[in-house]
Order: structure tokens, then C-alpha cells, then sequence
């Protein structure tokens, strides 16, 4: 037992969507940065707001808000842009706010059930339990996994099947 | 692999670079060999190459190789001394051992090539020795003695008035050395940098024929001293003693003898490429790639740095450091445009590295295909940047087979109809304005619209109604379409109805665009548009919506302000007349699904002409902004796609631009067109391709 005191714990970082807070892994997280005026992408998926100048890069910039079908908090001054690496694409995440880094110890996780899972193809690796608050854990590579990313296109687009210049 | 030992990483680099120079020069000059049988001093050309590879190959211990290369090498000097003639099979022999040679290379840098079996290559060549019944395999010559010609003595002469001196040089190879005709002309090489060789025992030809003995006797006239020569010398490894002496009138044996012990190898060889490095240096691509990079962040900068002192000048007119500061930006500016010029500079290549592949395509077509075929290549100097070269072999070599297996007639047919009997396909590259333009023409059978037409409504492309509106070159054009092919019967090496699709696919990607003119009988001509570089482009910014992007100045004829009233709709499709045209017009907003309901800015709008596969679109805008050079910088491949966006680019204020790929972006929208007149139903509306065009 005593093992498990030591390792098991993990730094996340916590960040505020509507009424509740998420967590990364510290690891995966590259900075976190002001909002910053966004350039729109025609045809990009519904969630991916468009693009943003990150020092001489650009990058990509999901609204996660949308991608989880949450309500978000009105704009204001503590929104945040978290800059994320997922395999080999940086990105940039839009939150209402970074609240907190948090240590939480691994015991303290719980997997997900089933039943809040299925809408949103299991890109939560758990839910944490705070003394004051639940955490849900973000899963980074399921979230931008190849076929979570492609779906979603609004329905509006009917001609969307068209391969031309695909490939 | 079996390599000699001792032969480091460095000097097989050097080694790969020499052979595939070499072979890359063989592989040209055996092709054109077939035509110019009687040019000489191309027969030496090809023989020096095959014997340099002999030699290199050997130096490395490539046992193989420089095998292969001596077999090859015995052919050619069968041809250079008339025993031998020119033939198809003579040059396929060749080309043959030039391909096993090219996989013999392949093993040396990849360590799970299989060992490639060259018996096959070698009886080839074999046989064609013995196919002329004469073998000219020259008797290995011994050393005898070194008789001067009237020729060599005139040039002695006429040295020693020039006040050059003569020298006598005996050198004899370690009887140990496996490679004697090799150092023997290595010997000859090395010396040849520093003094002029007279006369030789055994001559040239013998040692280049690799008759050479142990024992090398010399006459050479120098303008330099014995030690410079012996300097030379040692550096030559498997030399067992050297004898050099003034060449005097009764030709007294050398007054000093230096006895050197085995292969002395204490300088590396290599000592001829150092001098050749010393002018040219090869760089890893991806260092010009990182270089490249780098001062576009620079070009980002310095955009970024002129806007912020032209705001401090508008706002303080009358300060001196502000004077200052614009005439150091100005400057700069300067200093960076050339720098990004001499970057781009660097990193274009002669369009030759893929026009040099080609002429072997199309001798093996055209004998495959018992076809006639000259192949002319004009401006294989024109200067490409690599990015646009490394994807442009593809596309060439679809569209030359294509014009070998269905432009070029067989020679009976051609006979048949008044044409001379060997086609010509004539490729040519050269540069226009800020394009590289190709074009590829042959004098074959043409495209005939009414069978283009025939075959798209066979294949479900589009109605018969529809086929009988397109103007005959819009029928041609149809080519490209994917799923199309006219060819009769497929055959292995074109007709598979993938080839043209891909050929404007490939091209489009680098930004560029293909168009096809023909005239029944008489021939085609493919025009292939390219942008000069990728790296950086010229663009012209627009208002979107509110949005800025950016239309590649490559893709567009020109803008102008539209007028509501201009506007017209045929079928309910926006159309204004341009030019005298008919002209279609596309609104950017609607196809991005940005429209701004509210804004209908009655009035000042302005539409952009451009070029789409042959025919003009006009691209509907809110506002033409400026003129500026953009770095493009990849989206990634989540926002990016076939969404009609090439890439992205940051302009002086740090503001994200889209750069819009004209050519997907037109094409989408008409395929989307389609389809939902397709749901519609109403068939009368569904294919024109870009209606009322041209």
C-alpha cells in the first residue's frame, strides 16, 4: 500500500468548460496562451475554429465546447488557448478558463461509465474525485483519433461525399 | 556486400556520388549512341564513363561492379574500334548491364537489397561480342620499350623551347596488386592534372582498355619539378618503385630511383574529388529545407518589423530616431529580399535531372511498341526549384507514354497517311514570367473530340445532350477526368484509364495546371503550367466576408470591380460577360458557408478572373487588398484537405491568411453542382462542366 502512496499520482492540468472541469496530462500540455483573434477555415470539421499565429506556426484551434455539445461560458478576459501535442500535431485547444494545476492521486480515478461515454466515442480516460470537485480526464490521442476527427461534419453540407481531389 | 577494407563511410559516399553521376551519364549517352552511331567523341565519352566506373568500383573492392563494368567496357571498345556496330541489341546489352549496375549500387546502401545476380547481364554482353564473331579481347601487352613518334617528338620540341622540361618516368606496380591497369590509370589521371603526357608505355588505349602490365614508362613535359612529380606519385598506393630522370637525346635510364615498399596508401584517394569539391559543394537537402525555413520566418519578420515603423512613423512624422530606424529597416528589408532570393536561388535545379530520365522511356516504349520515335528535349537548362522537380517525374512519364502508345501512329499507319515514317515527340521547358511552362508535343494520330465524346457518355461521365454542348475543347479535356481512357485495347504500359486523372491531380497539387490542345491527324500538345518555387508565392489578398485569403497570383488573369448589374443568371446561376465571354462566377462565401445574409453590399463588389483546367471562373469578393509574397506554411491535415485550401501563411501583423488552391476549390464546387442537380433530378441541368465558357 505504501507503494502506491508514492508513485501513483498524477499532475493534470485543470481547465473550466461551461460548469465543469476538465484534465490534462501536464505532459501533453506545450503552453497556455491568451485568446487571440482566430482565422476561420471553410469546410474544416464543426469543432476546429480555424487557425492562429503561434510564433511563426500555425495551428489548428478546436472548440471543445462544441466538440462535447457544452454550452460555453460567455467570452471574457480569462478565456485560454491551451497549446497541446498530440503525436505530431500541435494544437490549440479553446477553454473558458485554466483554473488550476492539480496533483491526483491515481486511486482517486474511476473509468467512466458506459452510459455518459457513448455519444462522445470514449475520449475520457476517467473521472477524477476531488475532495471539492469531479474531474473528467481527457483522453488526447482518442480525442483527435482519426476517425473522431472526420465525423461530425455538420449535416448541412450534402455534397460532402465528393472525392474529388482527395488523396 | 563485399567491399574493400579500409574504405570508409566518407569515401563511399564519394563513391555512390561518382557512380550515379556516371551511370546517370551512361544511361544518356548510350540512348543517344543509338542515333549518333558514327560520333566519336561520344563513343569516348561512354568509354571513359564505363572505365571510370570500372575503376572506382574497383578501388572500393565492388568485385561485381567493376566486373560488370569491364564487360560492358570490352563492347564499347569493340564499337570504338569498329569490330562492333551499333545496334538495337548491342544498346539493349548495354542498358541492361547499366540497370544491373543501378541495382549493384542499391546494395551498397541498403543492407537488405538481395545480391543481385549479374551472369545473366555479363553472357548478354558476352554474346554480343561474339555476335560479330569478333572478339576484340586484346592480348595482354608486356612491357617492351617506349618508341617516341614523330608526333611525340615535335611535342618534346617544341616543350623544352617553351623552356618546359622533359621527363622520363619508370614506374612499376607491386607484382601483388590486382588492379594494375587501374593504378596505371590512375597514374595517368593523377599526372595528367600537372604535366602534359607525351607518349606512354602501354599507351593510353591499352590501359584504359585495361591491357596495362606492372612496369609504366612515361614521357612527359612539365613545368615543374621532379619532387612535384614524385609528390604526385605517392600518392598512388601499390607502386613497388618509381624512376624518373631528364629525357635526354640517347634516353639515359633516370638518375634517381626511389624504392617504395608495398601498397604505401598513406594519403587516401579521393585526392581528385577534393579538388572538385573545392568548387562546387554538395549539401544535404534538408539543411536548403531547414535554410529555406528559416528565412521565410525572416521574410515574416521583416514584414512584421517594416509595419511596425511605418505606424511610429505615422505617428511621430518629425523624430529622428524614428528617421533612422525606417532608413535601417529599409535596409534590411532590402538585405532580406536578396537573401531570399539567393536561398530560393540555391535551391533551383536544371529541369535536366528529370529530362535525362526520360529519353530511355521512350526508346523502351517505342521498341516495345515497334514504334518510331524521336525524342527531342529543348530547354533542359531551364531552372525549377526542387520541390516542383521532385514531382514532376511522374507526371512526365505518364503523359510521354501515353504520347508514344496513343499519339504516335505504328510506322505503317503513318506511311499510310503521308507522314514520315518516325514520329516526333518534342519536350520542352522554358520559363514565363514567374512560371515554368512544359510542353509536350507530338505529330501523331491527335485526339478526336467526337470519339472523346462517344467514350465519356459510354463510361457514364456525363449525357448525351450534355457531351454535344462541349465546345470541342472542352471535349478534350475531358481526358483528364478521372475513370477516362480512349485507348482501344489496354495495354501493360498505358490504358488503364488512371493515367491523365492523376497526371492534372499531381500537378494541381504543386499548383499548377495542365491543359491539352490537339488537332485530329496532326498531333497533340500537353501545356504544363508550374509555379517557379513552392516556398514562397506571389498572391494577391482579398476580403472575404470579413476574412482575408489569398489567391496564388499563378492561378489568376486578372481582377476587376463587378457591378450588381452585371450579374446575370443563366439556369439560376450567377454569369457576367467578360471580355466578350460568357463568364461564371463563383462567390467564395457561399462555397465556404460564410454567407453574410445581411450583407448585401449593393454595389462595390469585385471578382477575380481565373484560370480553371483551360476555360476562366470568376471568383466573387468583397474587397482586393494588396499584392504580397507569401510564405506558405502547411495546415494541418485535419483543417486542410480537399477543401480548396492549399496552405496558410502569416502576414506583417501576425494575422493568419488562407491560401486558396483555385484549381480544387472550382472543381469541388462544380462537382457539388452536379451532384445536387443530380438530386434534383432534373436532368437537363447536370454536366457543363463550366457553362457558356469560351
Amino acid at each position: 500500500m505504501v507503494k502506491d502512496i508514492i508513485t501513483a499520482e498524477k499532475q493534470m492540468v485543470l481547465f473550466q468548460l461551461g460548469s465543469e472541469i476538465y484534465g490534462l496530462d501536464i505532459a501533453a500540455v506545450h503552453e497556455i496562451i491568451r485568446m487571440q483573434p482566430i482565422t476561420k477555415v471553410p469546410k474544416a470539421p464543426f469543432y476546429v475554429e480555424g487557425v492562429i499565429n503561434l510564433r511563426g506556426k500555425v495551428i489548428p484551434v478546436v472548440d471543445m465546447g462544441k466538440r462535447f455539445g457544452i454550452e460555453k461560458g460567455e467570452s471574457n478576459k480569462s478565456n485560454r488557448i491551451v497549446v497541446v501535442n498530440i503525436k505530431d500535431t500541435t494544437l490549440g485547444i479553446i477553454v473558458d478558463a485554466v483554473t488550476e494545476v492539480a496533483r491526483i492521486p491515481v486511486d482517486a480515478v474511476e473509468p467512466v461509465s458506459d452510459i455518459i461515454t457513448a455519444s462522445n466515442h470514449d475520449c475520457f480516460s476517467g473521472i477524477a474525485k476531488l475532495p471539492d470537485k469531479m474531474v473528467i480526464l481527457l483522453d488526447l490521442d482518442k480525442l483527435l483519433s482519426g476517425e473522431n476527427l472526420t465525423v461530425g461534419q455538420p449535416p448541412r453540407q450534402g455534397g460532402k461525399a465528393v472525392p474529388a481531389g482527395a488523396k | 556486400m563485399e567491399l574493400a577494407g579500409g574504405i570508409n563511410q566518407e569515401d563511399l559516399k564519394l563513391f555512390l556520388q561518382e557512380a550515379d553521376e556516371q551511370i546517370q551519364l551512361l544511361d544518356e549517352d548510350i540512348i543517344r549512341l543509338e542515333k549518333e552511331a558514327a560520333n566519336p567523341e561520344l563513343l569516348q565519352e561512354i568509354f571513359r564513363a564505363a572505365h571510370t566506373l570500372k575503376g572506382s568500383s574497383a578501388m572500393v573492392g565492388h568485385q561485381r561492379m567493376s566486373e560488370l563494368a569491364h564487360a560492358m567496357e570490352n563492347v564499347l571498345d569493340g564499337l570504338r574500334k569498329g569490330t562492333l556496330a551499333v545496334g538495337p541489341s548491342v544498346v539493349d546489352a548495354l542498358l541492361h548491364g547499366l540497370d544491373m549496375m543501378r541495382l549493384l549500387r542499391k546494395e551498397l546502401v541498403q543492407a537488405d537489397a538481395p545480391a543481385t545476380d549479374i551472369t545473366t547481364a555479363l553472357k548478354e554482353l558476352a554474346a554480343v561480342m561474339q555476335g560479330d564473331g569478333t572478339a576484340a579481347e586484346t592480348s595482354g601487352s608486356k612491357a617492351g620499350t617506349l618508341a617516341l613518334g614523330e608526333e611525340a617528338r615535335a611535342k618534346i620540341e617544341k616543350a623544352r623551347q617553351e623552356g618546359k622540361r622533359v621527363y622520363r618516368l619508370v614506374v612499376a606496380l607491386d607484382k601483388e596488386s590486382s588492379w594494375a591497369s587501374v593504378r596505371c590509370f590512375q597514374i595517368i589521371q593523377e599526372l595528367s592534372a600537372l604535366v602534359e603526357i607525351v607518349a606512354s608505355h602501354p599507351s593510353r588505349e591499352e590501359i584504359e582498355s585495361g591491357n596495362a602490365g606492372f612496369d609504366l614508362q612515361l614521357v612527359v613535359t612539365a613545368g615543374c619539378t621532379d619532387s612535384e612529380i614524385m609528390k604526385v606519385l605517392n600518392g598512388v598506393p601499390e607502386i613497388a618503385s618509381i624512376a624518373i630522370g631528364d629525357l635526354t637525346a640517347t634516353d639515359a635510364p633516370g638518375k634517381e630511383t626511389v624504392n617504395r615498399g608495398t601498397a604505401g596508401g598513406e594519403k587516401p584517394q579521393g585526392r581528385e574529388e577534393t579538388t572538385r569539391i573545392s568548387q562546387s559543394v554538395r549539401v544535404d537537402v534538408t539543411r536548403l529545407d531547414t535554410l529555406m525555413e528559416q528565412v521565410g520566418e525572416l521574410v515574416i519578420g521583416r514584414n512584421q518589423i517594416s509595419q511596425i515603423s511605418r505606424m511610429l512613423a505615422n505617428k511621430y512624422h518629425d523624430d529622428d530616431l524614428v528617421q533612422s530606424l525606417n532608413d535601417c529597416v529599409a535596409q534590411m528589408s532590402k538585405i532580406v529580399s536578396m537573401l531570399q532570393q539567393d536561398v530560393m536561388s540555391i535551391r533551383l535545379l536544371p529541369i535536366e535531372i528529370v529530362f535525362n530520365t526520360l529519353p530511355r522511356l521512350v526508346r523502351d516504349v517505342a521498341r516495345k511498341l515497334n514504334k518510331k520515335v524521336d525524342f527531342i528535349i529543348e530547354g533542359q537548362e531551364t531552372e525549377v526549384d526542387r520541390s516542383v522537380i521532385e514531382h514532376l517525374k511522374d507526371p512526365l512519364m505518364h503523359l510521354l507514354r501515353n504520347a508514344v502508345d496513343h499519339g504516335i501512329e505504328p510506322p505503317e499507319e503513318r506511311l499510310a497517311s503521308g507522314k514520315p515514317e518516325t514520329g516526333t515527340v518534342c519536350l520542352s521547358a522554358y520559363h514565363h514570367e514567374d512560371n515554368i511552362i512544359i510542353t509536350l508535343q507530338d505529330d501523331g494520330r491527335g485526339i478526336d473530340p467526337k470519339k472523346i465524346r462517344q467514350s465519356a457518355v459510354k463510361k457514364g461521365l456525363l449525357t448525351a445532350e450534355a457531351a454535344e454542348r462541349l465546345s470541342d475543347e472542352e471535349a478534350i479535356n475531358l481526358i483528364f477526368a478521372s475513370g477516362f481512357s480512349t485507348a482501344q485495347k489496354v495495354t501493360d504500359l498505358s490504358g488503364r484509364g488512371v493515367g491523365l486523372d492523376v497526371v492534372k491531380t499531381n500537378v494541381e497539387l504543386l499548383g499548377g495546371s495542365v491543359a491539352v490542345t490537339s488537332e485530329a491527324g496532326r498531333g497533340t500538345t500537353f501545356t504544363l503550367t508550374l509555379p517557379l518555387t513552392l516556398a514562397i508565392i506571389p498572391a494577391l489578398l482579398v476580403d472575404i466576408g470579413g476574412a482575408i485569403c489569398a489567391v496564388p497570383l499563378s492561378s489568376i488573369v486578372e481582377s476587376n470591380k463587378l457591378k450588381v448589374q452585371d450579374i446575370k443568371t443563366v439556369r439560376g446561376r450567377e454569369v457576367t460577360m467578360f471580355r466578350g465571354n460568357v463568364l461564371p462566377l463563383l462567390r467564395l462565401e457561399e462555397i465556404f458557408g460564410w454567407s453574410d445574409d445581411a450583407g448585401e453590399n449593393a454595389g462595390a463588389e469585385y471578382v477575380v478572373v481565373v484560370k480553371y483546367a483551360g476555360s476562366q471562373v470568376g471568383l466573387v469578393v468583397d474587397a482586393l487588398l494588396e499584392q504580397q509574397e507569401l510564405v506558405v506554411k502547411s495546415l494541418d491535415h485535419f483543417v486542410g484537405g480537399s477543401n480548396g485550401i492549399t496552405g496558410a501563411s502569416i502576414l506583417g501583423d501576425g494575422r493568419v491568411v488562407l491560401i486558396l488552391d483555385v484549381a480544387s476549390l472550382v472543381r469541388n464546387s462544380v462537382m457539388e453542382r452536379r451532384l445536387r442537380a443530380v438530386e434534383e433530378n432534373c436532368p437537363g441541368d447536370e454536366v457543363p462542366l463550366l457553362e457558356g465558357v469560351g
